[in-house]
């Protein structure tokens, strides 16, 4: 246990799993933790709001997002013998490329909530509905009306998930899910990943090559 | 609940149960008061449970509703003969439905579902209901009725009723809040 949960680095120094994980008390390990809990932090928000921290795709797909998170915690734990690991310009680099990559994710998620995600108000109950539809509509929207628009046909039929079948095609459907998931976890892993990182480097003390 | 009234109901149905009515009739009486004690526990738990004056108001009315009907079942099923087995047995078996019903109807209040009144002048028109683009679905009960657990969408109600011109209205749950439609039928 000892030789798989504890790594000698390149100058000799040691981290345990457990001395790890007790840096996430640290304000670094509070914002991983904050990040890696989006999924379900989301659900405390207004459904306007929470879109945003997390897509409307139901509990199945907030789990795995959670649990993939973590996973990504412990991943890098592993990495703290990697000769970047206690080089400056190493250090540098992963938290770069893991930040950019979270950006892009961001990014990306944005642009598929934008195409794929419709909040419909509900003002009598003060409440919002969102869900997520496909890219493609049915021949049976289109012969409701092919100009209404999302929010319209949604607001005309409803949001449960039949509507949203019979509204838009299956296939997009499960795309648009994809993409918007895929997205999601580009900027939830990535941005997990870079404060992990900040975690990780913080326990290892200061780089000790260039 | 409501499966513990079906079963029970198919077998007090079989043909020798009538002949056996005094037995019978004292498992009708039994399960009525028992049900009649089960929704006591339920209301005194709910009303620990209550936040609020409005809500324990509300759940007197609707556990006292469902106790006057037990209360009504058990002091008739004492005077009832076996020619009428028939018709207390079906009375019990509502009973229990009804109660299940109002459970579940209760337990679903959380989903975005709402009841929608169909009320007409005069009364005694057959409605018809639907959304955009689908075919009309009709509605067992003529006005005035209710139409129960429709989706938060956009209902067109269709009235029609011999003599008098078809109408229909459309309704937004979502931004009407009174659930009820009226028609002023105009004869032919």
């Amino acid at each position: 246990m000892s030789s798989f949960s504890s790594w000698r680095s390149n100058k000799g120094r040691a981290i345990t799993v457990a001395d790890y994980y007790k840096k996430f008390g640290s304000i670094f390990g509070g914002v991983t933790t904050a990040i890696g809990a989006l999924p379900i932090i989301s659900g405390l928000f207004p459904e306007k709001l929470s879109l945003y921290l997390f897509p409307p795709l139901g509990n199945v797909w907030r789990a795995i997002a959670v649990i993939l998170a973590g996973l990504v915690t412990l991943i890098l734990f592993f990495v703290n013998d990697a000769s970047f690991a206690v080089s400056k310009a190493g250090r540098l680099r992963a938290l770069v490329l893991t930040f950019a990559f979270a950006l892009t994710g961001a990014c990306s998620f944005l642009i598929t909530s934008h195409r794929v995600v419709r909040a419909v108000d509900i003002p009598t109950l003060g409440k919002t509905i969102t869900v997520t539809i496909g890219f493609e509509r049915t021949e049976f929207a289109d012969s409701i009306s092919p100009q209404m628009s999302d929010w319209e046909l949604l607001h005309q039929r409803g949001t449960s998930e039949e509507q949203i079948r019979k509204l838009w095609k299956d296939k997009s459907v499960l795309w648009a899910r994809l993409a918007l998931f895929t997205s999601y976890l580009l900027f939830l892993l990535n941005a997990t990943a870079t404060a992990c990182f900040a975690v990780l480097f913080d326990s290892l003390g200061l780089p000790t090559s260039p | 609940m409501l499966t513990y009234a079906i079963t029970t109901r198919e077998k007090l149905q079989a043909p020798w149960e009538e002949k056996r009515f005094e037995a019978s009739k004292d498992v009708l009486l039994t399960s009525v008061s028992g049900a009649s004690n089960s929704v006591s526990r339920v209301k005194s738990l709910f009303m620990k449970m209550s936040t609020g004056l409005q809500q324990r108001n509300s759940a007197e009315i609707f556990f006292n509703d469902i106790s006057r009907r037990y209360e009504h079942l058990q002091g008739g099923i004492s005077n009832w003969d076996a020619q009428k087995y028939a018709l207390i047995r079906e009375s019990v078996f509502e009973a229990f439905e009804r109660n299940a019903l109002a459970y579940i109807a209760v337990a679903d209040d959380g989903m975005l579902t709402f009841d929608l009144g169909v009320r007409s002048t005069p009364e005694g028109a057959h409605v018809s209901y639907k959304l955009s683009g689908d075919p009309y679905k009709s509605h067992p009960d003529q006005t005035d009725t209710t139409i129960q657990n429709l989706e938060y969408a956009i209902w067109i109600i269709q009235v029609r009723k011999e003599e008098y011109k078809d109408q229909e209205k459309t309704h937004d749950p979502s931004r009407e809040k009174n659930h009820v439609v009226f028609f002023i039928l105009e004869k032919q």
